[in-house]
């Protein structure tokens, strides 16, 4: 622990992420984004790079519940009557052709292809929290649950490293939360925006491996 | 110190206003406001109800000062180019304010001028803090949040002025932001008396409302444990 300016400030990862102050968020992963049967599959996608980070990320959640450290899942969904959809949003995707993706085949709500996958099922004393935006801060009670239930860090994993992942980590990082990224569960690969995406969070936040954190937490 | 659901929450006034995690908001002690030459009194309105709190406030803020609580003060302000009135908010700021009650212009608390200034009697000092607002909500569009987190602040003492407008919206942001709320009862008002008995009236409901009196002799207690 440091001081300064007469606050004290987290130094160490173990002091970063310490079970009673840290919640990990796990970010989109989701059957229509991961599965093989999922829409991004059947769209020709191929979500390997997704699917590689899969078993880090059971170890990563065993020792976090073991430890009790919070485990918030983040669930992007559109409603079916499109009504969270912003023309500038819409104008991303129609205009830029950003995601090769047509606005009508989106993650709706309460479909199979919104449920988190079954290897990363949620359980009993999870936290849930929906989002409509790449962030999982912006129009979200996330801020409001961290801040209810003690969270001064949080460790960000899930996809897409250069999109939801980063959006909601330097979110994370301006609403004052200590932020770090677990770099073997986020998505890899040879796609340019998870690698740009892990670059820019690397030199923003600490990115240890996951097996760092489950020996800090296995010790608590 | 209550423990419920797993969570301790703060339950005796002294635990409450604890200077180790508490602020004073000063909401809009400014000279257009709550000066007998600024706007609000030149557009006929008596503003003899605004003043009414200076003395009790300023012995407040000494005891913050003492006790080491930050100070912050809010400043409406109008920019010189408009910039961030918008026209709902100029459609409900005449509604408001029906001609011959107030004329008051939309132009009022204008960046860098005399009247936007905070009233001499209640001068900030330079180590408190000042943040401004464009809106009735202290919380709305400003750093306010980040500044009293930043600084460990769970508990916001609120005070100034008007009881049913900026004071209240700030004591409702406040809560909004999971700060515990403290009203001063004797350190808000307004210069309509009515609505001023009306918005304390919501405020009591509300939060709690000791008066300063209370507030500065649970700091003077606990300056005088950390002695």
């Amino acid at each position: 622990m440091n001081i300064v300016h007469g606050k004290q400030i987290f130094e160490s990862l173990e002091e970063l992420v310490k079970p009673e102050h840290t919640a990990v968020l796990v970010v989109d992963m989701q059957n229509d984004l991961v599965s093989l049967e999922g829409l991004s599959a059947r769209r020709g996608g191929n979500p390997s790079a997704q699917r590689d980070i899969i078993p880090a990320l059971q170890n990563l959640l065993k020792a976090a519940r073991k430890s009790r450290t919070s485990v918030v899942y983040i669930q992007v969904v559109t409603e079916t009557n499109f009504a969270s959809m912003h023309p500038a949003w819409i104008y991303r995707y129609r205009v830029l052709n950003w995601a090769s993706q047509s606005l009508d085949e989106r993650v709706l709500e309460g479909t199979w292809g919104a449920d988190i996958i079954s290897e990363l099922a949620p359980q009993t004393g999870d936290i849930i929290v929906k989002k409509h935006r790449e962030s999982a801060f912006v129009g979200t009670e996330l801020d409001s649950v961290l801040r209810s239930n003690g969270v001064q860090t949080v460790v960000v994993v899930g996809t897409a490293t250069g999109g939801c992942v980063q959006s909601t980590t330097q979110d994370a990082q301006w609403l004052d939360y200590y932020t770090v990224v677990v770099r073997d569960c986020v998505p890899g690969g040879t796609h340019h925006r998870n690698q740009i995406g892990l670059a820019l969070m690397s030199e923003a936040c600490d990115t240890p491996v996951s097996d760092q954190l489950i020996a800090i937490w296995n010790r608590s | 110190m209550k423990s419920i659901l797993g969570h301790d929450v703060y339950d005796s006034l002294d635990e409450l206003v604890d200077p180790k995690h508490t602020a004073v908001i000063v909401v809009d002690m400014q000279n257009d406001l709550c000066d007998p030459e600024g706007l609000l009194a030149k557009g006929g309105e008596n503003i003899a109800g605004n003043r009414v709190i200076i003395e009790p406030l300023r012995v407040l803020l000494d005891s913050a000062r003492e006790a080491k609580l930050p100070i912050i003060y809010i400043q409406y302000v109008v920019e010189k180019n408009l910039s961030t009135v918008h026209p709902a908010y100029i459609h409900y700021w005449y509604r408001n304010r029906p001609s011959g009650r107030n004329k008051m212009p939309l132009e009022v608390c204008v960046e860098g001028t005399w009247g936007h200034e905070t009233i001499p009697e209640l001068a900030p000092q330079s180590e408190d803090i000042i943040v401004r607002k464009n809106r009735n909500g202290a919380f709305w569009g400003t750093k306010l949040d980040q500044v009293l987190r930043s600084n460990g602040i769970e508990s916001v003492v609120v005070t100034g002025t008007a009881t049913t407008g900026c004071v209240l919206e700030t004591a409702i942001g406040a809560y909004a932001n999971d700060y515990y709320v403290i009203m001063a009862k004797d350190c808000v008002t307004m210069s309509n008396r009515e609505k001023h008995d009306l918005g304390v009236q919501i405020l009591m409901d509300r939060y709690d409302s000791p008066n300063s009196e209370e507030i500065v002799t649970a700091w003077a207690l606990a300056k005088g444990q950390a002695e």
